[in-house]
C-alpha cells in the first residue's frame, strides 16, 4: 500500500525515526522547474524534481508533489512510498 | 524602545524567518498611521490597547487545541542527562517538528545555552492535575510593544500535543529520556507560544525578534548583513556571545545557483528562510558556530567570509541573559 509522506518546507518530519526535512523549494534550473532539497539525516541535500527517488534509510520513495509558497512559505514536497521492487 | 521595533510590529509574517521592513526612522504616530492604512482601524485599535491597558495581557490563558488530534505525554517537564546544567534544561533538547516555528525555537536555544536556570523558572507546576491524570503548567512568555517594556503573558497549557500521524509529537520533540518518558519542557514553551499566537496555525512563520522577546523578556536589534562588514559583523556577534545576549540568524529567501553550488562545495546543508542560533565563535579561525533548531545539521565553525552569501539578517537580544 501506498503513502503519502509530507513534508512541509523547514518543517521536519521523523519517519521510521529518521529526520526528512524539505528545503530550498522553487522554480529553477533548464528548463525551469519546481525543485526542492530532501535532506534525510545528515546526508548531502538531494536536490530533487516531481518524479525523481529519494531513499530514506532502506526505502526509496518517490517525489509526488512539490509545491512552492514564497509568499506565506507553506511550501511542502508529498512523497509517495515506499517504491516495491 | 527602539523605533525599529515600532516597525516590526506592522512587518507582514510572510516567512518561516520573515524579514522586518526596513523603514527605521519613522515616529510612533508615523508607524501608527501606517498600521492603520495598511491594517485597519481594528488592527491599529488592538494594538494601541496592548499599550494603555497592560493589565488585559497578564491573565492566564488556555490554549484549546482540541480540534486537533493530540496525545498525552507522560513524561518528566525536566531530564537532566549527562553533563547537562542542574535544571534539565539544554539547548540540545530542542528538536523541531513539523511545524514552521525556527524563529521561536533558535531564539529558545540561544537563550538555555546561556542560562539554563532561567528557561526553567519559565515553567511553572503542574498547577493542576485532572481526573484523567492531565497535568497543566503555567509557563511565561514576553511579548514586546512599540511603548514600554515587553509584558509578560502567562499561558496555561496541558501535557497534551499534537501528534504525529505514525504516532509520537507533530511538533516539538520530546527532549532527553527519564524514568517516565520524554523531556516536554520545550513542547510545553512551543504550545505556550502557539497559544498566545492564537493557535498551532498561527504560530507557523514570524519573526526573530518576536521569538527572541518570547523568551528573554528584552527587547531586540536587527541587524542586515548588506548593511555590515564582515568584521562588523563578527565584532557584533562576539560582543553578544561574551556579553550573554542571545542571538538568532535568518537565511536568505532564495539562493542563486551559485550559492546552492557553494552549498555543495562546502558540504554544509542550509535551509533558505530558516532562523539558525548563534552558539560561539572562533576569533582565531574566524568562524561562528551556527546551530539549527532541527537538532542537526548544524553549521559548526562556519567561515565568516561565507556568512552573507547565505545569511541575510541576525536579532541579538538587548540585554545580557545571564
Amino acid at each position: 500500500m501506498t503513502e503519502r509522506l509530507e513534508l512541509p518546507e523547514t518543517g521536519q518530519v521523523f519517519h521510521a525515526g529518521t529526520s526528512v526535512v524539505a528545503a530550498n523549494i522553487w522554480e529553477r534550473g533548464e528548463p525551469p522547474a519546481p525543485r526542492a532539497h530532501i535532506v534525510v539525516g545528515e546526508a548531502p541535500a538531494a536536490d530533487v524534481t516531481t518524479g525523481d527517488e529519494v531513499a530514506i534509510g532502506d526505502e526509496r520513495w518517490r517525489v509526488e508533489e512539490i509545491v512552492e509558497d514564497p509568499v506565506n512559505r507553506r511550501g511542502r514536497v508529498v512523497l509517495a512510498g515506499p517504491i516495491a521492487g | 524602545m527602539p523605533e525599529h521595533e515600532h516597525a516590526e510590529a506592522s512587518a507582514p509574517e510572510t516567512a518561516t524567518a520573515a524579514a522586518p521592513p526596513r523603514a527605521a526612522t519613522l515616529s510612533p504616530v508615523q508607524l501608527a498611521l501606517g498600521l492603520q492604512r495598511t491594517a485597519g482601524n481594528a488592527a491599529t485599535a488592538q494594538l494601541v490597547q496592548r499599550f494603555v491597558n497592560p493589565s488585559a495581557r497578564t491573565t492566564a490563558t488556555e490554549q484549546d487545541d482540541s480540534a486537533l488530534t493530540q496525545q498525552r505525554f507522560t513524561g518528566s517537564v525536566f531530564v537532566r542527562a549527562a553533563g547537562e546544567h542542574e535544571s534539565g534544561v539544554d539547548a540540545d533538547d530542542i528538536t523541531q517538528g513539523q511545524l514552521g516555528d525556527c524563529y521561536f525555537l533558535s531564539p529558545l536555544a540561544a537563550a538555555a545555552r546561556i542560562n539554563p536556570s532561567r528557561i526553567a523558572h519559565r515553567i511553572r507546576g503542574p498547577v493542576e492535575t485532572r481526573a484523567d491524570g492531565t497535568r497543566v503548567y503555567d509557563v511565561d512568555l514576553y511579548v514586546g510593544h512599540w511603548i514600554g517594556s515587553p509584558s509578560k503573558r502567562t499561558m496555561r497549557v496541558t501535557d497534551r500535543f499534537v501528534s504525529a500521524s505514525g504516532g509520537g509529537s507533530r511538533y516539538a520533540q520530546p527532549g532527553d529520556v527519564g524514568a517516565t518518558g520524554g523531556e516536554i519542557w520545550v513542547m510545553l514553551m512551543e504550545k505556550a507560544w502557539a497559544g498566545l499566537r492564537g493557535g498551532y496555525d498561527q504560530a507557523h512563520s514570524g519573526l526573530m525578534s518576536d521569538g527572541m522577546t518570547a523568551v528573554t523578556g528584552s527587547d531586540t536589534d536587527w541587524e542586515f548583513v548588506a548593511d555590515k562588514t564582515d568584521a562588523e559583523i563578527f565584532s557584533d556577534i562576539s560582543a553578544c556571545v561574551r556579553e550573554g545576549k542571545p542571538v538568532a540568524i535568518q537565511t536568505k529567501q532564495h539562493f542563486t545557483p551559485d550559492e546552492l553550488a557553494e552549498m555543495r562545495d562546502i558540504e554544509y546543508n542550509i535551509s533558505a528562510s530558516h532562523a539558525y542560533n548563534v552558539a560561539g565563535v572562533n576569533a582565531a579561525w574566524q568562524t561562528i558556530d551556527i546551530r539549527n533548531p532541527h537538532g542537526i545539521n548544524h553549521l559548526r565553525d562556519f567561515p565568516l567570509v561565507r556568512l552573507r552569501h547565505f545569511f541575510d539578517a541576525y536579532v541579538m537580544s538587548e540585554d545580557s541573559f545571564r
